[in-house]
């Protein structure tokens, strides 16, 4: 119970009337400045808690006919308005019960996506830095604040002067002042594909296995973070986050994984350490390109692959260019049409990749000599496979009318049929 | 490209037929030639048609003359030690790359693709012609006193009709004193190019063929570029031509580069101004080093052939060495590093030896 006292300035610490009865209870200093009311209470530390009875109520009213008359008392430092309470509603209940209150995670407002980004709030820990023993009057307390032995003998209570009281409070506010700005600062997240997505944002190495094994040659990157929503019976519309990513060492491995969860870091987490599970092996020729120039159709999603030389970089759709790039292939040209869902297009591309006919296979198969001719180097015939088993003595029939199955696009393009302002694009390398 | 050009004019010319551009140099005796020689007016060097007319008055065989870079039995000697290296012969040429295409073949269809390598590739190993540095012209047509002053500037004028091979157009200077002359060399080769461009060279020497730029290619082992940039830039018995080719040569004898030119059109050149110059040493050790001794008894028999005179070539008319037997001869009598020749023989011999009594 404390009586209130109106006055017209603050009042200064009426602690020093009675020296040495200090609160010991967490008290709350220089915390939410109330408006112009102001109450001091000290309790007898000795002795049994007297109940504020009439002494008590007499020698408020007493000093606040003393405080009326004398307003000027304050310190300019108090001027701020920094109130210092010893007991108040804020030290009857905890620290994670007001911050409970005051954060108002549950509620209403919380659930179902209807809390504004903006107004989330941070718990914040008040009492960092905080000493006991530290007093706004600057007593030093051997074995709390001050060293307990000095050569041998043990220390008096002191006092600090003044100076180097406000300039110990000085410092105290200005590292809580520094810590807070650290909370503050954003951390810039690494760009993907573009500025506010997740696409090709890497989650860099998958974690280690149960058995010991690490991934840490393995690089992750993300493909697509879609947020999908289920109807429960209780809760209505309960959103989860879904997210594909692909993981790859750049020597081959490579593989993908759906993962979903509630959050959208635990979603990141369960795709990257079930994509490891998934890896495909791609051959890949004089690991810079593919074998052969390849078109597929996965569902609805139609890939053209081919093949490029060296330097030619990867001139492909933007997901194409992140998985090829985990999986080691430096210069291929990719053409998708028809559907680009992001998971169609995902597994058509492996799907394509890991049935390539690698040289050496293609020579066994026909038990015939696989020959490479370069413009570059002329007329010299370079053989790049021979059959493992025996050398066929017939030669592969060849007609006059190559039997090829055209692409109306491409020959529209060649014919230059093409209108079309993204055909030649200039584009940064790669 | 002139070398080609030039390489296959050489050769129609020594089958018989007539082609636009002709050069003038020296041919093995071709009754054909003689006729065609005579019908060659012009600007074609006075001192040379008498010379190989005289020559080929005397003797169809080369014997008793000296022999000449085109002659049949020398050209075989450069080709052998020239060597045929498929790989470095059609080494990847700095292009925009496209991708490669593959075929299934058998055996005898490969067999069939390398033989038509192997054709291309000793096209283009045809060796550059190897002349004589050409006489400067400094003939007169008139001296007109009258014009003098009238003009600041000297007037080139160029006959541009199409169908004349460059060696027989008229190219005459009218010089501001009136006198009216015909163009030098230079002057010649540089109108030729602006009316008639040739790819590959530029109306103005580029500044690589200077001296401080030519040593940089030196030091980084570029003497091909250096060699097929001149090919393509100067006529083959202009001065710069030949003085190029004998510094590059110079080069390459001194820090013994003698790989670098190996399986390129360059070799028998510079195989042939080494003989010249008697400068064979350091070619033969790095022939023995690389286990060709059939190139260094090869080279050794061109040496003969070019200074029948000299003491190793007697020596070995007399004993009739031949192979190993033959360098010994040369490296006691004519060499100046014989003992080096000596001791990387012995080298040879020994891991020649040892591999057969392993093998």
């Amino acid at each position: 119970m404390a009586a209130a006292v109106r006055a017209a300035g603050c009042l200064p610490t009426l602690c020093g009337l009675q020296a040495g009865h200090i609160w010991s209870r967490q008290l709350y200093r220089n915390t939410f400045p109330a408006a112009s009311i102001l109450a001091v209470k000290t309790v007898l530390s000795n002795g049994p808690l007297s109940s504020p009875g009439t002494r008590d109520i007499h020698h408020f009213i007493g000093l606040s006919r003393a405080l009326q008359t004398q307003c000027c008392i304050s310190s300019p430092s108090d001027l701020m308005g920094q109130q210092y309470r010893a007991y108040s509603f804020f030290t009857k209940l905890t620290a994670d019960e007001l911050w409970k209150g005051a954060l108002a995670e549950t509620g209403a407002g919380a659930r179902k996506g209807r809390g504004k980004r903006t107004k989330k709030k941070r718990r914040k820990d008040l009492n960092r830095g905080q000493v006991i023993g530290e007093g706004r009057r600057g007593f030093l307390w051997p074995g709390l604040n001050a060293p307990l032995m000095r050569q041998g003998a043990v220390q008096t209570i002191s006092q600090r002067s003044k100076e180097e009281q406000e300039k110990v409070e000085a410092d105290l506010v200005q590292q809580r002042e520094e810590w807070d700005r650290k909370r503050k600062m954003k951390v810039k997240r690494e760009r993907g594909w573009s500025g506010n997505t997740w696409g090709g944002v890497s989650l860099g190495p998958p974690d280690p296995g149960p058995n010991g094994e690490t991934y840490d040659d393995f690089d992750t990157r993300i493909l697509e973070v879609r947020n999908v929503f289920n109807m429960t019976a209780k809760e209505g519309r309960k959103k989860s986050v879904r997210v594909l990513v692909a993981v790859g060492n750049g020597r081959g491995a490579a593989g993908f994984a759906v993962g979903k969860a509630t959050e959208r870091a635990d979603a990141f987490r369960k795709a990257k350490n079930r994509a490891v599970h998934y890896l495909h092996y791609i051959e890949r020729y004089e690991d810079h390109t593919i074998f052969h120039d390849i078109s597929l159709r996965f569902k609805r999603t139609h890939i053209k692959m081919k093949k490029q030389p060296r330097g030619y970089g990867l001139r492909c759709h933007r997901a194409i260019i992140t998985i090829c790039r985990l999986i080691g292939i430096k210069d291929m040209y990719a053409k998708v049409s028809g559907s680009v869902n992001m998971l169609n297009l995902t597994r058509g591309l492996f799907h394509g990749l890991s049935r390539q006919e690698t040289h050496q296979q293609l020579a066994d198969k026909k038990s015939l000599h696989v020959v490479e001719f370069r413009e570059e180097c002329g007329p010299l015939p370079i053989v790049v496979a021979s059959p493992q088993g025996a050398l066929r003595k017939d030669p592969e029939p060849e007609d006059e009318v190559p039997d090829t199955k055209l692409d109306w696009q491409e020959v529209r393009a060649t014919q230059g049929m093409k209108r079309s302002v993204w055909s030649n694009l200039k584009r940064a390398a790669t | 490209m002139a070398t080609v050009r030039g390489s296959l004019s050489l050769w129609s010319l020594l089958t018989g037929s007539r082609s636009a551009d002709q050069i003038c140099f020296r041919a093995r005796s071709r009754p054909q030639f003689r006729a065609l020689l005579q019908l060659l007016p012009g600007p074609c060097g006075a001192g040379l048609p008498c010379r190989r007319l005289a020559s080929e008055a005397e003797s169809g065989s080369s014997q008793n003359k000296k022999p000449t870079f085109m002659d049949e039995e020398v050209q075989n000697i450069l080709i052998k030690m020239t060597g045929l290296d498929l790989q470095k012969v059609f080494k990847p040429s700095i292009q925009e790359l496209k991708p490669p295409t593959y075929k299934l073949m058998t055996q005898a269809q490969l067999e069939e693709a390398t033989r038509k390598a192997i054709e291309a590739a000793k096209v283009r190993l045809k060796m550059p012609p190897v002349l004589e540095e050409r006489a400067p012209i400094n003939d007169v047509l008139a001296e007109d006193k009258i014009l003098e002053g009238t003009e600041t500037a000297k007037y080139i004028f160029t006959d541009i009709s199409y169908s004349i091979p460059h060696r027989e157009r008229f190219i005459v200077v009218r010089e501001p004193s009136g006198r009216l002359r015909k163009a030098s060399w230079e002057e010649r080769d540089r109108m030729i190019q602006v009316y008639f461009p040739k790819e590959g060279r530029r109306v103005l020497t580029p500044v690589i063929f200077k001296e401080e730029n030519l040593k940089t290619m030196f030091s980084q082992d570029r003497h091909v570029d250096v060699l097929n940039l001149s090919i393509a830039q100067f006529e083959p018995d202009s001065t710069e031509y030949i003085k190029i080719h004998h510094q590059t040569y110079e080069d390459i004898d001194k820090h013994g580069k003698y790989d670098l030119l190996r399986s390129t059109r360059h070799f028998g050149g510079m195989a042939w101004y080494l003989v010249n110059k008697k400068k064979i040493d350091g070619l033969l050790i790095d022939q023995i080093q690389r286990d060709l001794v059939d190139d260094a008894t090869n080279l050794i028999q061109l040496y003969h052939l070019l200074h029948p005179d000299g003491q190793s070539a007697q020596e070995a008319k007399e004993q009739a060495a031949e192979g190993v037997h033959l360098i010994k001869i040369f490296a006691k009598t004519e060499a100046q590093k014989g003992a080096y020749i000596e001791l990387t023989l012995q080298a040879y011999q020994e891991t020649f030896i040892s591999h057969s009594a392993a093998s």
